[in-house]
């Protein structure tokens, strides 16, 4: 077994809605092993983003309330000092985010974004940041980064925006790199050639990757292991190659039924009834994904959803994966 | 950049044409001329007056009398001659722009040195003890009319503690170009600057704020802060900057607004500025004068907006003017 890097234990972060607060991570479990590449899915508004920035509280802490445990290098990065957590955002964790238009600021020129990270973690001086940034810049496939160099962000195309990303994120060589749909908000050549970059640089770093998206197809051309998320609970949690093969959580196999396959005809396009709850309207008791299976009995749910494990490292929540059955729905 | 400058003040040509035709139409439809006043005298009979109108063509057709004043301007640089004053408008005018300027640009300078503090402050921590004092100030200035305020100000600091000279620009004594001099201007415009500063700082301070919170939570804030920027480099170095371009593009049209706008400050504390200058000319039917000044107000505000065109430009890096 390899070694855990990142630990998190019943992680709960709420956001304060009106007067109150509700869960939109519920409860997460989850070890980061070194070098590997886990991947996150799952619908939108299931809680994926809201993990990824409680790891290193990137939330506004006047409306958002974490508990629970991020261990990280022996600290407990929830009740890290804002300037320790500081020394790790950056050095030892870095973001990618969905959207590199707003991601980066429009007034800073591109390679001053990315000696920033470096500024506050090394003990480079002007020119050698500079030249740091160049090659960082050349590194993630830039033709001109000399000339990126000096370009302000909306200069850039949107594939190139989120090449500069990458190289602010890896600048400091980071041992855990979060990508927060780092594709989402391009176009399918792009990802492809985004994607790949990340692989090459992950294997290069040897750094680990959690890799959050709702695309499966990335999933399976990427990660080592796979949890799916479900209204801010892991519902399934399985290497890459189990949970393709064997998908056990309804939700999971849902989800891979809605992808439209090109190797058979299809009349209609499978898709999961109903939409993910509103976090107001969540149901915190018993089995959260059974009112989107209505034509399922209610007594294959557990009352209180527990985790087995169906083989080593494959574990599914609650007991409605063994009698789930997508021919009973009279609707599809 | 030069080439565009040159364009937008020749596009000005035509824009001001337009107003000042405007303008004078308005103006001779007011009832009364610079001569009304002298019907009070009975020294002077109505023929008489009616034969000085005749002599200084008042009672020339408006298009007749407009294409004198308008060839005048562009001919010989006269805008006309003030009867009131029995001097050129410019003349007038001229004698009164240098206090106003004077003033503006102080009351420009408190303005900004106590928005920007206030503002910055009320935005980095909002919702706060210290953001909420700041609240109240700003609605009670929203709420509190100019008169009303310059009044009080006046009363107080001028009246009661004689801190501050209750009129004038200068004392009458002072020699101009001596260090006195300087020092007794001062000294009568700090009290309508502050009071007109007071006022115009709560749209900037209000502004800035909501600009301020809205980046807090932006994405590239959160980018900067994932890469460990620390907190208070996260203001100086990605929000304050974002949050200020606003402001620079408003400048040019805040002290055009200053210069033209300071009639009440320079009625109550009886500041021989051109506000004062512009509300008697339209009383003493002076319209020589008001015109002059209408013109001077135009060609400034256009030129207001060009300079905040330009200052953008200098402050965002994302605009290029072509």
């Amino acid at each position: 077994m390899q070694e855990t890097l990142l630990k998190i234990k019943n992680l709960r972060t709420s956001f304060r809605i009106g007067g109150d607060y509700f869960a939109a991570v519920d409860g997460v479990d989850l070890d980061i092993k070194k070098n590997e590449v886990f991947a996150l899915v799952g619908e939108s508004g299931c809680g994926k983003s809201a993990l990824a920035l409680s790891l290193t509280r990137l939330h506004n802490p006047n409306f958002t309330r974490i508990a629970g445990e991020v261990e990280f290098d022996g600290k407990n990065l929830l009740a890290l000092p804002e300037a320790q957590l500081n020394v790790i955002r950056g050095r030892h964790i870095g973001m990618i985010f969905q959207d590199p238009l707003t991601a980066l600021n429009p007034l800073i020129k591109v390679g001053h974004q990315i000696e920033e990270t470096l500024t506050y973690h090394t003990n480079l001086v002007k020119t050698e940041r500079k030249e740091r940034a160049i090659n960082l810049l050349a590194e993630v496939g830039m033709t001109n980064p000399a000339l990126t160099y000096s370009n302000l962000p909306h200069e850039l195309s949107g594939g190139m925006r989120q090449r500069a990303m990458i190289a602010i994120a890896l600048a400091c060589k980071p041992d855990l790199v979060i990508a927060d749909e780092p594709t989402t908000a391009l176009d399918v050549t792009i990802q492809a050639q985004i994607l790949d970059l990340l692989r090459d640089l992950q294997r290069e770093m040897q750094s680990s990757v959690i890799l959050i998206t709702h695309d499966l197809g990335v999933v399976a051309e990427m990660a080592d292991r796979v949890a799916v998320m479900y209204a801010g609970q892991i519902v399934e949690l399985a290497p890459v190659r189990d949970l393709f093969k064997n998908p056990l959580h309804p939700y999971t196999r849902s989800l891979l039924a809605s992808i439209p396959s090109t190797d058979e005809e299809i009349n209609r396009l499978h898709v999961i009834q109903g939409v993910v709850p509103e976090l107001r309207n969540l149901p915190r008791t018993g089995c959260r994904f059974s009112h989107r299976i209505p034509w399922m009995a209610d007594d294959i749910h557990e009352e209180t959803p527990t985790y087995h494990e169906v083989s080593p490292g494959h574990f599914v929540l609650c007991t409605c994966y063994k009698k789930f059955d997508f021919a009973a729905d009279n609707n599809s | 950049m030069h080439k565009t400058i040159i364009r937008r003040l020749l596009i000005m040509i035509p824009q001001l044409f337009a107003i000042s035709v405007l303008m004078f139409a308005i103006a001779y439809n007011i009832p009364g001329d610079a001569l009304t006043g002298l019907t009070e005298n009975p020294a002077i009979t109505y023929e008489r007056i009616q034969e000085m109108r005749y002599e200084l063509g008042l009672l020339d057709p408006w298009p007749m009398q407009y294409g004198r004043w308008i060839s005048g301007i562009v001919l010989r640089g006269d805008f006309g001659f003030s009867i009131t004053h029995s001097r050129p408008a410019i003349e007038v005018i001229g004698e009164r722009a240098s206090n106003t300027f004077q003033l503006a640009l102080l009351t420009t300078v408190l303005t900004y040195a106590i928005a920007l503090p206030l503002g910055i402050i009320a935005g980095r921590y909002n919702d706060k003890f210290i953001d909420r004092v700041i609240g109240v100030y700003t609605y009670l200035a929203m709420a509190m009319p100019t008169i009303v305020f310059a009044l009080i100000n006046l009363l107080i600091f001028g009246f009661r503690l004689q801190w501050f000279p209750i009129r004038g620009s200068v004392y009458i004594n002072a020699v101009p170009g001596t260090f006195d001099f300087f020092l007794s201007r001062m000294h009568h415009m700090i009290l309508p600057a502050i009071t007109a500063a007071l006022l115009a700082t709560i749209g900037i301070i209000q502004y800035l704020r909501g600009e301020i919170i809205r980046y807090k939570s932006s994405d590239f804030v959160t980018t900067a802060r994932s890469k460990g920027v620390p907190e208070r480099k996260l203001y100086t170095r990605h929000i304050f900057r974002n949050a200020l371009i606003p402001m620079a593009s408003n400048i040019g049209f805040i002290i055009v607004g200053l210069l033209a706008g300071a009639i009440f400050i320079e009625t109550i504390f009886s500041f021989p500025g051109m506000g004062r200058l512009f509300l008697d000319s339209i009383t003493l039917r002076d319209f020589t004068t008001a015109n002059a000044l209408i013109m001077l107000f135009a060609a400034l505000t256009a030129i207001g907006a060009l300079l905040s065109d330009i200052i953008l430009t200098i402050v965002d890096p994302r605009i290029r003017i072509k």
